[in-house]
């Protein structure tokens, strides 16, 4: 024994206190049954409303007032039925021409070698910092029955109401999504496969179909499912270009808003919900088996392309950039311009906006999101890392909970709220709280499988590490994982705060008199005809959202230098 | 502070997998010692077992005389350096060492002075405020062994710490672990699955194989008398040799080798291991007239490997590759060359017998 | 961090000493703006929280927030629509300050119920498009049959309208004076809007968007109502304002005190405050009639007394609202 160990021992008060790993032992159960019960009680219950009230007489719950009445009655009746056929062929055509479009797209940026790469990633993304209606706004500017297009270039008595602007809508809106999905996939597809094909002595053509298309199929279906799932679901676009064109969006906002009927209007939610869980659900299957295709390997390099097809590819994303430009372009022109298309003089007239909330609607939105931002990549964060790290008890049944918000549309949500919460005791009622935990848990499931992917990058042993030395789970959480997170926390922050700034759906129902938000304020001055201050509204957003992604972007880029090292030194 | 640790039959089931087998050991206080072993062996299971991020499925795990089965990591008192550094990439050097401190509510100025110590006992003054991936392999480890050490531990856990290394990094590192073991006094438990690691470090080693202690020893005993055949070939290198015994001799091809202690083994097929270094070259490592004549052979050279300090000569004997080493000096004097021929003697009792030889000779 | 926002923002919403009062109204959003400039100097110690909602979307809030209300009095809703939530029991009768100057005819007898306001519908042709287009210019309901005018028209949906309603009801009346001793469906106006109907390019939810849509070019002549044809003449655009020959329907707008209100006190100042004369001389900037006696209309619409009027029946239009527009709903929504 060496007489040395005493010159460095510890004085023996300083020990891990036994009340502190106590304590410890209840931390993960019991924020793992926080997170169980928020989702249970707002997604679930809310849900449940919807059931209620559709499967039941009277929302009563019972054997004896179970009935299909309500179901039979949609079936039957024409022109509620109808909307199920809109949104159908609205969704299926709009998935397939979405998927072959930004197919090639993807393809242009991962397996040619034409320039400006950067710029068409960036612009192709463009359509996530606005609300999902600039589509529609912009088109009605443009192919409205006054459009500039339409009645002003061609002269011509087409219009673009009614199915064809809603595709045309949805379309561009659905982008983004299917891009960074199909990205993603031939990205993670090996080139060299491509190579050696050739190298064999297949044509271009065969290498096509027979190697490349074959190894992205998970991508595909996976962008076609989600797609078709937004399409679906989304009632912006539609509402404002639908015209007298119904789809199930539309048709519940109409039943719940115009005739009283929530009994039909959850009906119809749970008709929606039908498409959109297969949709979900297949996307989710799809997911799982290509998660073990994408790998951190380096990419090779491509070869150079030939130059038809660098030139035919090149033409080909312009085209496509532009037609996201001409909208973007479109709506923030049209809030400047006097008296579209009659009067070109530029004015802010339509920026003092003709409406009781106006700019305190844009306030509204705006602090509403940044909670939402910071409370949902904090929570998902926190969730991703009770069921990554911790793997607590009931961990499948939790993931499930976390993942179904995914599969329930917006508009469902909402009226599911209203349902469940509209009584007195449920305090948050009616005030701006009910949005923040809608919007919170409506995108939870991407958040937390974003701070699961995240969380998987750090070296499970420093967990340990920081155990092995007394830490307990606060105190590893905060002093080291959250840290080394922060890069997720900011993605995540992002991707909350836009989409708190952007949607429609899930609020539409649960604006109130004292509270209004900016996307919502949109659809009131569209439905009032001042166009142009929608325009503006719409322009004002989008402003916001590019701010607050420059932001970010300076303080990811000043904290991201030091910590290079995140994974260990193997 | 004498706190012994003791393995008493534990074992570690992963469903149908044994990892490890019902292992017994009596660990002194301020011992070094090594498990050494083959991927795959368990002895990492056994680390993380003591270290407490592994139960036990049966057995007991005693420190200080009591049972610390259910004890939490954090309870258990015992610093880790993992193979990996784990390191805290989002804290300076100064603040990974002070972790467990910091956790302990150890008085901000305290903290500072052991820092400070660690920093100076490990040559890493003036590396402070820099950052996990601002240092350099070697100086990450020391980074992960001070921080381990600071909060004064009995025991120590290192997990292959030196394995993603560097050749002279690594031997430079040995020196400054063995070092601060005996600096400190604490119990040393190392896990590694280099041969020449365990024996250079450790007091003890335990030879681990499929979840078993197939030999405990000093590296010495070790070394010179492997256990079991797969002993003999994991540590140092053996040349091996299927032979069969006949009346009382040991018949090996055409040759037959005189070898002691043969009366007890009843087999006819056993296994001859001998070590290069202890075959000798006739008059030049061993004068032959102390040779036992039927243990000297004639073989031809097939290669003549120079490794710096020996001679590593290749040659087959009844149709087998073997090697034998020459000290440098030694083979100096006679300069062999391929197609040579060379006297090699077979000292009996540089022979190890085995009954069961671990895989098939290829 | 999010308990500080939390603790922020809740302090922030009760350090405003000013009392709340929550408002639905159906009036135009352009009018509420401008009365609650008024409002606001006149009731400066209440917080006024209003939302404005389409008429059919305002009645099926209440009614979804029936056991929890959040508001506590309407302002400026159909008469039609109100005199349906009165047996619903969702109105507390208040009889606002200066109730008695108020004429019989545009108050619940009870007190349930007091009109603010005339309305009356209008078509706003664009007089540029009827030129470029060389269409007619219409003087009533029967004009719109002409076939030129083919998928010009545009008319509000009486579901969520009251304007579109108001339009609908007036031809019931108009167009079959003995709506009274038969079924709704059986009505010989519906003969006349199914024909109106293969002009009609779209139904819309708002009732001042057809009159805004046209303006802009969309259409050639737009069913909606007198005021905004003034408001979109002093923006500048190519509008006509046309009474319809044979009547032009009109509506009443009124205000009520709402069941289990949470700031009932407030909600009483605030309904005072809008029947009174200040507040009606606000209205009649916007609207063709005010309840208060001796207020003229707005300058640049005709006199209400030149105007012919259709002889509307509101019970009977307000009894039979549910049925008229299911028998609307199936004619025409496609």
């Amino acid at each position: 024994m060496n007489d040395r160990s005493k010159e460095y021992a510890l004085p023996m008060e300083y020990g891990i206190s036994s009340t502190r790993m106590e304590i410890d032992k209840f931390i993960i159960p019991a924020v793992t049954i926080f997170i169980a019960l928020l989702l249970f009680f707002f997604m679930l219950f809310p849900l449940s409303a919807i059931l209620r009230l559709s499967f039941f007489k009277g929302g009563q719950f019972g054997i004896a007032n179970f009935t299909l009445e309500n179901f039979q009655r949609y079936f039957t009746t024409s022109y509620t039925l109808n909307a199920l056929w809109h949104s159908l062929y609205v969704s299926i055509a709009t998935t397939i021409i979405v998927t072959v479009v930004i197919f090639f797209f993807a393809y242009a940026m991962t397996r040619t070698t034409i320039s400006g790469k950067t710029i068409f990633r960036n612009i192709i993304m463009m359509p996530l910092v606005a609300p999902s209606i600039i589509q529609a706004l912009a088109l009605i500017y443009l192919f409205g029955r006054n459009g500039l297009i339409t009645a002003h270039f061609l002269h011509i008595n087409w219009n673009i109401y009614g199915s064809t602007g809603i595709i045309i809508s949805e379309v561009l809106y659905c982008f983004p999504h299917a891009f960074v999905i199909l990205y993603t996939t031939l990205s993670a597809v090996d080139i060299r496969l491509d190579e050696a094909a050739e190298s064999l002595g297949a044509t271009p053509f065969k290498v096509f179909t027979k190697i490349t298309l074959p190894s992205a199929k998970y991508g595909i279906l996976s962008s076609a499912a989600l797609t078709f799932n937004l399409t679906i679901t989304d009632f912006g676009n539609p509402v404002v270009i639908g015209g007298n064109y119904n789809v199930l969006a539309t048709e519940i906002y109409s039943q719940v808003t115009n005739l009283y009927r929530f009994d039909l209007g959850a009906t119809i939610s749970i008709i929606l919900l039908v498409p959109s869980l297969m949709a979900f659900i297949l996307n989710y299957y799809i997911s799982r088996k290509t998660f073990s295709m994408i790998s951190g390997a380096a990419k090779p390099v491509i070869r150079p392309s030939r130059p038809l097809k660098k030139v035919s590819y090149t033409i080909y994303c312009w085209l496509v950039s532009f037609s996201i430009i001409v909208i973007f372009a479109t709506v923030v022109i049209g809030s400047f311009v006097k008296i579209w298309p009659y009067d070109w003089s530029l004015t802010f007239a339509h920026y003092s906006f003709p409406s009781i909330a106006g700019y305190s609607a844009i306030w509204t939105s705006l602090w509403i999101s940044l909670i939402v931002g910071i409370g949902g990549s904090f929570l998902t964060l926190v969730a991703g890392y009770v069921m990554e790290t911790r793997r607590p008890f009931f961990k499948q049944f939790i993931y499930l909970l976390s993942v179904m918000p995914a599969a329930i549309p917006g508009l469902v949500m909402g009226l599911g709220y209203i349902l469940a919460f509209n009584k007195p005791y449920y305090f948050f009622y009616g005030t701006p709280w009910i949005i923040v935990i809608n919007i919170i848990i409506c995108n939870f499931t991407l958040g937390i499988l974003s701070s699961i992917s995240n969380l998987r990058n750090i070296d499970p042993a420093i967990e340990e590490a920081s155990i092995s030395l007394g830490g307990d789970t606060i105190k590893t959480f905060f002093n080291i994982i959250f840290p080394l997170s922060r890069v997720a926390f900011f993605q995540n922050f992002v991707y909350f705060f836009m989409r708190s700034m952007t949607t429609i759906s899930a609020v539409i129902f649960l604006v109130s008199a004292t509270v209004h938000l900016a996307s919502i304020e949109i659809i009131m001055l569209d439905n009032d005809g001042w166009t142009a201050s929608a325009n503006a509204m719409c322009t004002c957003i989008i402003v916001i959202v590019l701010i607050m992604l420059g932001i970010l972007q300076i303080v990811s880029k000043k904290t991201g230098k030091r910590e290079e090292g995140l994974v260990s030194a193997i | 502070m004498s706190k012994k640790l003791v393995l008493e039959n534990v074992s570690k089931h992963f469903g149908s997998l044994i990892a490890v087998n019902n292992v017994s050991l009596e660990i002194e206080p301020g011992e070094f010692l090594c498990f050494l072993g083959p991927s795959g062996c368990g002895k990492t299971t056994i680390l993380r077992m003591i270290t407490g991020f592994e139960q036990a499925t049966s057995g007991n795990i005693i420190y200080d005389g009591k049972i610390i089965n259910d004890v939490i990591p954090q309870k258990r008192d015992f610093g880790i350096v993992f193979q990996s550094y784990a390191l805290f990439p989002n804290m300076t050097v100064n603040q990974n060492i002070a972790f467990g401190l910091k956790m302990r509510k150890v008085p901000q100025k305290l903290i500072d002075e052991r820092v400070v110590e660690i920093l100076t006992l490990l040559g890493l003054t003036g590396w402070e405020r820099h950052y996990p991936s601002q240092l350099s392999g070697g100086q990450q480890q020391r980074v992960a062994l001070g921080r381990a050490i600071a909060i004064n531990p009995n025991v120590l856990l290192l997990d292959e710490p030196l394995s993603a290394l560097d050749a002279k990094i690594r031997i430079r590192l040995r020196t400054v672990i063995k070092r601060l073991q005996e600096e400190l006094g604490v119990t040393m438990i190392y896990v590694t699955h280099d041969q020449e690691e365990a024996l250079a470090l450790a007091d003890r080693v335990v030879i681990m194989r499929e979840g078993e202690f197939r030999q405990i020893g000093t590296p010495l005993e070790i070394y010179k008398e492997p256990k079991t055949s797969f002993i003999a070939e994991f540590v140092g290198t053996s040349n091996f040799l299927t032979c069969t015994k006949k009346n009382g001799k040991i018949q090996f091809g055409k040759l037959e080798f005189m070898v002691p202690d043969l009366a007890d083994i009843e087999k006819e097929e056993i296994y001859l291991a001998v070590r290069p270094e202890n075959i000798e070259l006739v008059d030049v490592t061993v004068s032959g007239e102390n040779c036992v004549p039927s243990n000297v052979v004639d073989v031809e050279v097939e290669v003549v490997n120079f490794l710096g300090a020996i001679v590593r000569i290749a040659f087959f004997l009844e149709g087998e590759e073997m090697f034998v080493d020459v000290p440098e000096k030694e083979f100096a004097k006679i300069r062999l060359k391929r197609k040579d021929t060379m006297k090699l003697y077979f000292p009996p009792d540089a022979f190890y017998v085995y009954t069961e030889m671990f895989r098939k000779l290829i | 961090m999010i308990c500080v926002a939390v603790a922020f923002f809740t302090l922030l919403g009760t350090a405003t000493a000013k009392k709340m009062v929550v408002v639905y109204t159906s009036l135009e959003n352009e009018e509420v703006v401008d009365y609650l400039k008024l409002a606001k100097q006149e009731l400066p110690d209440l917080d006024i929280q209003a939302i404005r909602l389409s008429t059919g979307e305002l009645g099926a809030r209440m009614l979804a927030e029936k056991d929890n209300p959040q508001a506590d009095c309407v302002w400026g809703w159909a008469v039609t629509n109100m005199s349906e939530f009165v047996p619903r029991g969702m109105l507390v009768p208040y009889k606002p300050k200066g109730w008695d100057k108020i004429p019989a005819h545009f108050k619940n007898p009870e007190g349930y119920w007091t009109a603010i306001d005339l309305y009356a519908a209008a078509l706003i042709p664009n007089t540029k498009v009827l030129e470029s287009k060389n269409l007619p210019m219409p003087k009533g309901w029967q004009d719109l049959l002409n076939p030129v005018y083919k998928d010009m028209l545009i008319m509000p949906n009486p579901a969520s309208s009251g304007t579109g309603f108001l339009q609908v009801a007036s031809l019931l009346v108009l167009l079959d004076p003995d709506y009274k001793s038969k079924p709704v469906e059986e009505n010989k106006a519906w003969d006349f809007l199914k024909k109106l109907d293969k002009n009609m390019g779209q139904y819309i939810k708002s009732g001042s968007k057809p009159a805004k849509l046209t303006a802009a070019g969309e259409y050639a002549i737009g069913c909606s109502f007198a005021f905004v044809y003034s408001s979109l003449k002093k923006k500048g655009f190519p509008v006509a304002l046309v009474f319809p020959e044979e009547g032009a329907g009109y509506e009443l707008e009124a205000n009520a005190l709402l069941k289990d209100a949470k700031h009932e006190e407030a909600a009483k100042k605030f309904l005072d405050w809008a029947i009174s004369k200040s507040a009606m001389k606000g209205y009649a900037k916007f609207k063709l009639g005010v309840t208060y006696p001796n207020i003229p209309g707005p300058k640049d619409l005709p006199a209400l007394n030149t105007i012919k009027l259709a002889p509307m029946d509101f019970p009977w239009q307000s009894e039979n609202r549910a049925k008229i527009l299911e028998v609307w709903q199936n004619l025409f929504i496609r």
